[in-house]
């Protein structure tokens, strides 16, 4: 019967548009300072209604799962449905969603910035008018949608069984010998991944990637699989991983180890509230629990990550990162840069 | 009045070649009556029986059942099968294996509504007559071949059609078991009197069973009529032939006739009245033998001198010469206890008026 | 009734033997099955081929500037040549031994080679690379133990090469050339092969002048099945593929898909080389078996069993059978019981957690249920679309013969046409008007409906065949109406081929992962995609539960497929 639904979307949509309109008129007409509490209660009131909320979420299973376990716990009246999926692919889905009209996600959660930007210029995102969101760092909300909802620094990592003592500690010895046919680094699965050889390049030397790649690694469709191989000991050494991915792993007992390079390069990720959502107001309710001190402390209390909140206990300090510039590569730079890369490493 | 009526009937393979299968056919069935269609395959019998059955659809034509047309070709209006009130005997049996033998019987009896309880009177009726009525409760492929027919024949019978239909029922079963059947057949026919269609290639099985019998030959009736007619009067050299007439005898009027067996000799003055080329048939039963010394008959008979016994076939109680006469192969069948020649002996030939069968440009002249 | 229409005047349109009834209206319904499923089937592809052509074709200067496209589209080729000969060679084989079998192990070792089938070929890969992973699979780690081979730290096999993609992929369609083979076997009789015995030729030379002669129709048709069936091959490539930077069309297709806005036009021109070649082989096809032998007729068997048995032949399907189905699946039961996958054997860290897990995670589960749910629908559509299809097939004068050629045409294309272009095809023709579905699970339901007609035709086509239309027209002769033939008569004496049909089909699209990728939304997934996904991003432990899932839900449905279809119909597959 759960089929009937989806493929009959339209039935709620008349309901769920004067829902909208009844909330969207309330906060246009009442008086600002006085009834902001007042307004958020009838988002809170009409996300209730709409009863669900869809997260599409590039972050890493288990980081998901947290968020979503805690989201049910502070608002156990609204379901939460998660999708998880690579950075490129998820935003694939929801651009299809957007320009097919389909029920899809809500609150979509990836690394692909710019994304967010261009959506947020074209009004296409959700203003987040939760109380949370008027007190979270300016520097953290860009295009007054875009919130960055945590960020993570990129890390080297090995297999502890293989590597005993001198492991890696920076990029520049991913080139040892000993390593060769043992590493294994990561497809250009998404744009931060670009931006991560690029900078490689700038940091390490023109010729850094000519020489990663006569190291002949292993190359894997993002970190995760990477990390699955690491762990079963067909690579050594991961030149590219972020600690979520691993963290699952460890968790399990995986003779996995990670290590924060310096010089290091690290990555946000953005959250938007999506305006052409069937569940506005449970996106906005969904959106606002994330930036809560509780959902922060879901997402980086585990030492994974770092919060834009100075307030989360075992977060990483933000300051510590610097993420990469997504402004600095547009479509045109992304696709000429897959083709240099391809043609080094292909 | 006539059972079924067919008229002009047409039918037209489509395809590269556009065979045509039913050529121009006109037959009537009399109520009660069994009309044997006889002829080699190909020639189109098959194809008229599933044309009265709206098994094929015609092209020309009209057919008419009990009065009421089920196919006309000027109206375009042709009745589906299942409507049309027949009954059909295939030539594999054609019993539907999944159902048990009173199921199969009962199928058309039910597909008629038919009420339960006569329905099961029906079925038990019909079974008895083909004796069959221990069989119910089997499933076709527990049954033999002789019995899987009879089956097949009672669920033609069961729900009383105006018509049977019977393709060649009788040619997938050994040989013993067909004479058996045929009697059998025969039998229901005069027990049931019931109206019927009967597609052989089989002579015997036509002459047996056929009150009339129409030879086809290449989508067209050659002959039709009875048994006895068809049997003593082949109306053509084809319908000779396919009766199995063996002695054939070119003859050409040559101060006399001349055939290739050598000069015709005896009584010739019934063919005075002719002169082109003539076809003489004559069944090897019909010849008789004489010493080659002997001088042909004097009255009523046909003669051919200066023949060779070439083999002698004992079967039974009968023996098959087989003569060289002047070149030409002959065959006479006579009883043994009659006459015994050996071969290399020298032999005349003789055969009665009446059992010459003349052709002249392919028509029955005499005989 | 029929009295009033010879009576009347003009043409007899009303009635049951009227024009309206006996002409029009058939012709009608089958005009309108041509269309429906002209438009599932033609639309997308002509849509998307299209999207290749326009602006003067810039789609293929955009396909020319692909980095490594002459690589790409080499190993494409070399797969689909490579795997599909290996596929015949194997599959040959084994219909060969199956044929030498002795008979107490002969009912379970024709079966055996079929095995493979129901391990979808996702699972059979990653239990694959759990063997044979350079430097710990656990195979590889075995065979180190040998003496010769100790001194080696990987190996001796590396699964992420060409030449094991090509072993692989040629392993799973094996058993599609050992199903038509052996049918083609079986048919032929053991007269033949007898009567050369008797003339003292011993089973290798009866092999090689007698049986594969005959058999030649068959293999022809089974070498053309996975010939197209290699050229989409989309699973293996994807996954052993992409760490040793191998790529073919269909994952250079698929990799299209993850970026946005997804370049059509692209894919179009990538898949336009596998559809001509998909067109030539199905061609080729035609012109080498002619109309009917295109059609694989099961006909009784022989009688008489006079074959020679050797119990050697046993042991090579049971090698099959081990290095295809069981070890794969030891290795994902195993790892499916570990904390993580590890380049050990350590039995006592044993753990179900990831089964909870994966039993715990609605997402998951959720996703099994549309794929089965899906599979059912499109089956419940599928199997009367095909048989009225099969059934259309087989009227030689009563259809139309422009709308028979277009049945013909319509349950042939599909077949031509590999699942992952096809998946292509529809993502783009049902994420736009006029059909917009995308996202629900009804473009599933019809993806898998788009691709299966074909097979669905063609399997009830040879049931009918076989089942024999006299049966059909005894029923008429006795009064039978239309429904009351197609019910009591025709629908049960198909019911076996129909059962396999529908089991074969379940089984089909429950393993269907290259064009449910394609079309998959991120909330409407289905058991295969959610492996990808979880393949990406989550643990490979729960990867394995995941295909062990498939593998027993398959087996479940096989076995009510047979239950509903009678215990012969395993045999029809």
């Amino acid at each position: 019967m759960k089929q009937l639904d989806t493929i009959l979307p339209g039935l709620g949509r008349f309901a769920l548009a004067t829902a909208v309109l009844a909330t969207t008129l309330t906060a246009a007409f009442a008086p600002s300072s006085v009834s902001a509490q007042q307004s958020w209660n009838n988002v809170l009131a009409a996300a209730k209604k709409e009863g669900k909320v869809v997260l599409y979420s590039a972050t890493p299973p288990s980081l998901g799962n947290r968020l979503v376990a805690g989201f049910k716990k502070a608002y156990p009246d609204i379901d939460i449905e998660f999708t998880r999926g690579p950075s490129g692919e998820i935003l694939t889905k929801v651009g299809q969603e957007q320009s097919g009209g389909v029920d899809g996600a809500d609150v979509f959660i990836s690394t692909e910035l710019e994304w967010f930007r261009a959506r947020a210029k074209e009004g296409k995102l959700l203003k987040p008018v939760g109380p949370e969101a008027a007190t979270w760092p300016a520097k953290y909300i860009r295009e007054g949608s875009v919130i960055t909802a945590g960020l993570e620094p990129l890390t080297i990592v090995y297999n502890t069984k293989l590597i005993g003592a001198n492991p890696p500690t920076s990029y520049a010895d991913m080139l040892r010998p000993e390593y060769k046919g043992r590493l294994g680094t990561s497809e250009l699965a998404s744009t931060l991944l670009i931006a991560w050889y690029d900078w490689l390049e700038k940091t390490q030397g023109k010729d850094y990637l000519q020489k990663l790649r006569a190291q002949n690694p292993k190359l894997y469709n993002g970190t995760t699989p990477l990390a699955q191989s690491l762990a079963a000991g067909e690579i050594a050494v991961g030149a590219f991983g972020n600690i979520t991915a691993f963290k699952t792993l460890m968790d399990q007992g995986a003779p996995v180890k990670y290590v924060l390079p310096n010089p290091g390069l690290g990555f946000e990720y953005a959250m938007g509230g999506l305006a052409w959502s069937r569940r506005p107001n449970a996106a906005l309710v969904l959106m606002d629990y994330v930036m809560s001190k509780a959902g922060q402390t879901a997402w980086s209390g585990t030492g994974e990550g770092a919060s834009p909140r100075t307030d989360v206990p075992g977060a990483i300090p933000a300051a510590a990162i610097t993420a990469w510039d997504s402004s600095a590569y547009p479509p045109e730079v992304v696709n000429k840069y897959r083709a240099y890369w391809s043609g080094i490493f292909k | 009045m006539q059972e079924l009526k067919v008229e002009a009937l047409v039918k037209q393979y489509p395809g590269r070649d556009k065979v045509i299968a039913v050529n121009n056919v006109d037959i009537e069935v009399q109520a009660g009556e069994m009309l044997v269609l006889l002829g080699p395959s190909g020639c189109g019998k098959t194809t008229l029986l599933r044309c009265v059955a709206g098994l094929e659809d015609a092209q020309q034509g009209k057919i008419t059942l009990e009065g009421k047309a089920v196919f006309d070709a000027s109206i375009q209006f042709n009745q589906p099968t299942h409507l049309r009130d027949i009954g059909m005997v295939f030539q594999n049996y054609s019993l539907w294996p999944h159902m048990t033998v009173q199921r199969n019987v009962e199928y058309p009896l039910r597909a008629r509504g038919v009420a339960a309880s006569e329905r099961d009177k029906r079925v038990k009726d019909v079974l008895e007559v083909v004796q069959c009525g221990h069989l119910t409760d089997r499933l076709p492929a527990m049954l033999s071949g002789g019995q899987q027919q009879r089956i097949a024949l009672a669920r033609a019978l069961a729900p009383k059609p105006k018509i049977m239909l019977l393709d060649e029922p009788l040619s997938n079963l050994d040989a013993l078991l067909r004479v058996e059947l045929r009697a059998h057949l025969r039998a229901i026919h005069r027990e049931v009197g019931f109206t019927g269609i009967y597609v052989t290639h089989d002579q015997i099985e036509a002459f047996n069973l056929g009150t009339r019998v129409a030879v086809m030959r290449a989508g067209k009736i050659e002959q039709l009529g009875t048994a006895r007619e068809v049997y003593d009067r082949p109306a053509t050299e084809y319908v000779a032939k396919f009766l199995g007439i063996r002695n054939v005898l070119a003859l050409k009027a040559e101060g006399g006739w001349m055939s290739d067996a050598g000069r015709l000799e005896g009584d010739l003055g019934i063919l005075s009245a002719h002169k082109g080329p003539l076809q003489m048939y004559v069944r090897p039963d019909a010849v008789h033998m004489s010493a080659g010394g002997e001088a042909a008959p004097s009255g009523g008979s046909f003669s051919l001198g200066g023949g060779r016994v070439v083999d002698a076939l004992y079967s039974g109680g009968e023996i098959d010469y087989v003569l060289d006469v002047g070149g030409q192969t002959l065959y006479v069948s006579t009883h043994s206890a009659k006459t015994a020649f050996n071969p290399g002996d020298a032999v005349r030939v003789n055969f009665a008026h009446r059992d010459a069968l003349i052709y002249s440009n392919d028509k029955l002249v005499s005989g | 009734m029929s009295a009033e229409n010879t009576s009347s005047k003009g043409l007899a349109w009303w009635g049951a033997g009227g024009l309206l009834r006996r002409q029009v209206a058939p012709q009608i319904g089958w005009l309108l099955i041509v269309i429906v499923v002209g438009f599932a089937v033609v639309w997308p592809i002509v849509q998307l081929q299209y999207r290749a052509f326009i602006d003067g074709g810039s789609a293929f200067t955009r396909m020319g500037e692909l980095p490594r496209i002459g690589d790409t589209v080499r190993t494409t080729v070399i797969l689909a040549f490579m795997s599909s000969a290996l596929a015949v060679l194997v599959g040959t084989f084994l219909a060969w031994c199956a044929s030498l079998l002795p008979r107490r192990v002969q009912k379970f070792g024709e079966l055996a080679p079929l095995l493979p089938l129901i391990v979808p070929a996702v699972a059979a890969v990653t239990g694959w690379i759990f063997l044979l992973s350079p430097k710990v699979g656990y195979l590889n780690m075995m065979l180190r133990q040998l003496p010769l081979l100790s001194g080696l730290e990987e190996g001796p096999f590396d699964i992420y090469t060409v030449k094991w993609i090509v072993l692989i992929t040629g392993m799973l369609l094996s058993s599609f050339v050992y199903v038509f083979v052996h049918t083609g076997l079986k048919n032929m009789g053991q007269e033949l092969e007898a009567a050369a015995a008797a003339c003292g030729a011993s089973p290798v030379r009866i092999l090689f002048t007698v049986t594969l002669p005959l058999l030649r129709p068959s293999i022809i048709f089974a070498a053309g099945v996975v010939f197209l069936l290699g050229m989409g091959q989309f699973t293996a490539p994807l996954l052993l593929g992409r760490t040793s930077r191998i790529d073919v069309l269909t994952t250079e297709m698929f990799h299209l898909t993850l970026r946005y806005p997804i370049d059509y036009g692209l894919g179009a021109a990538l898949g336009f080389p596998i559809l001509i070649a998909g067109f030539i082989v199905v061609m080729l096809q035609k012109l080498a078996l002619g109309e009917q032998r295109r059609y694989v007729v099961v006909s009784a068997r022989s009688k008489y069993d006079a074959r020679s048995t050797r119990w050697w032949a046993a042991g090579v399907i049971g090698l099959y059978l081990l290095v295809t189905t069981v070890l794969p699946l030891l290795a994902l039961t195993y790892v499916s019981l570990s904390p993580f996958w590890s380049g050990s054997l350590v039995m006592t860290e044993l753990t179900t957690r990831h089964w909870k897990s994966v039993l715990d995670n609605p997402v998951l589960v959720n996703a099994v249920w549309t794929s089965i749910k899906t599979s059912v629908i499109a089956i419940a559509i599928l199997i009367p679309l095909g048989f009225g299809m099969a059934f259309a097939l087989l009227q030689s004068t009563r259809i139309f013969k422009p709308i028979r050629m277009a049945i013909d045409f319509l349950a042939t294309l599909p077949m031509a046409v590999p699942a992952s272009l096809m998946g292509f095809g529809l993502l783009f023709a049902y994420t736009r008007p006029p059909i917009q579905i995308y996202g629900t699970a009804a473009v599933l339901v019809v993806t898998y409906i788009t691709l299966m007609i074909g097979h669905s035709t063609r399997l009830q086509f040879t049931t009918l065949v076989a089942t024999g239309q006299e049966f059909l027209e005894a029923s008429k002769a006795c009064g039978g109406g239309a429904l009351r033939s197609l019910l009591q008569i025709l629908l049960p004496l198909c019911r076996k081929g129909i059962g396999a049909t529908a089991a074969l089909t379940f089984v089909l699209l429950f393993h269907e992962f290259s064009a449910s990728l394609m079309v998959r939304s991120a909330r409407t997934q289905v058991i295969g995609s959610v492996m990808y996904d979880v393949w990406t991003g989550g643990v490979y432990s729960e990867v394995a539960v995941l295909a062990l899932i498939m593998v027993l839900v398959t087996v479940i449905g096989v076995m009510i497929a047979v239950w509903i279809g009678g215990s012969e119909s395993l045999k029809k597959i």
